[in-house]
């Protein structure tokens, strides 16, 4: 597959949505874009480029620029097994109001993989159908009643 | 009925600790078949489990001094905590502590469980075991080389052959 293609496909098609693109190494692409488009360009990267298995769904947190990232790692399960191409898919959040379009519609598996962003970060995926409490313990509420996401910068460790 | 029972099994409870204290060599036949026949749960709760196997595998083998990890916990009387033990795994580490067979031995094996080690400061650790579980033996190591774990073993056979016998009342 010729990954510069992909890139000017998804440029042609969606213009201004699509921001900083980055080829690294010969079979990853990083490809940002704005969350009102995402739900389309993922449809368009399933159906064109057959990715169509969740390798995971992170987030990372820049307080500095006042935003998140959502960051789909997606790649091919086709009927010749593992393709080698790997596609992280950036979604800007905004931090003070975090939500973003959940993807389960397009990707199923990643039901879970964003369960866990929004209870370790606190980003709202709108549409997905049970964002619960899924990895931290039970007591979780009452022992941090202020605090209550872990993985973003400003949580209070213990010394 | 049920309390009269407990009475009676209670005084010859008593009785019998009295017996097998008393004599010696009564006491030391008891604490010596206790102490070679330490079976571990199998509970990996961290990274300490793959020294623990290595322990258990013939290189250094300690089956030698009568360690041997076991299915069922319903029968074993040592349980190893392998490492970090998450708030959420403490609930399930004290559950399988209280349904092992009594007497039973705690042994705390590697940095996190008993200190919290590399992440002592994590909003999802508790900091050492001995906040839920009586420990005998305290293995340090990040992770404990295997003869540090069979070391650690070989103290507490230490331990147990010192100890008074205590027939304790089944949960």
């Amino acid at each position: 597959m010729n990954e510069a293609k992909l890139i000017d496909e998804l440029r042609d098609k969606f213009g201004e949505s699509v921001g900083i693109t980055e080829l690294m190494g010969q079979n990853e692409i990083i490809v940002t874009v704005e969350k009102e488009k995402v739900v389309e360009i993922a449809q368009f990267l399933k159906d064109t480029y057959a990715l169509n298995y969740v390798i995971s769904v992170s987030g990372v947190d820049y307080p500095e620029e006042n935003k998140f990232l959502v960051v789909y790692h997606v790649s091919s399960m086709s009927e010749n097994g593992h393709l080698p191409l790997v596609l992280a898919l950036k979604v800007s959040v905004d931090r003070q109001n975090p939500s973003t379009p959940s993807l389960i519609s397009i990707w199923r598996s990643a039901e879970w993989h964003e369960r866990e962003t929004w209870e370790l970060f606190g980003i709202e995926f709108n549409g997905h159908p049970k964002l619960e409490r899924l990895l931290l313990h039970d007591e979780w509420e009452e022992e941090n009643p202020n605090n209550q996401f872990p993985l973003r910068k400003d949580f209070l460790l213990e010394d | 009925m049920d309390t009269v029972g407990n009475a009676f099994v209670g005084r010859l409870r008593s009785v019998v600790e009295k017996v097998v204290n008393g004599l010696k060599p009564i006491r030391y036949l008891v604490n010596w078949s206790r102490l070679y026949s330490l079976w571990p749960v199998h509970l990996t709760t961290a990274c300490c489990s793959v020294e623990f196997g290595a322990a258990s595998c013939p290189r250094f083998d300690v089956e030698r001094m009568g360690m041997l990890p076991i299915g069922s916990l319903r029968q074993c009387d040592l349980i190893i905590i392998e490492g970090t033990v998450t708030k959420k795994m403490a609930k399930r580490v004290k559950k399988i502590y209280s349904q092992m067979a009594s007497p039973r031995y705690v042994v705390a094996m590697g940095a996190c469980s008993i200190s919290g080690g590399l992440f002592y400061n994590s909003y999802n650790i508790i900091k050492s075991v001995d906040e839920i579980l009586p420990v005998d033996i305290y293995v340090p190591g990040c992770p404990p080389r295997p003869e540090a774990l069979a070391n650690g073993i070989m103290m507490l056979q230490d331990k147990i052959r010192k100890k008074q016998v205590n027939i304790v009342k089944g949960e």
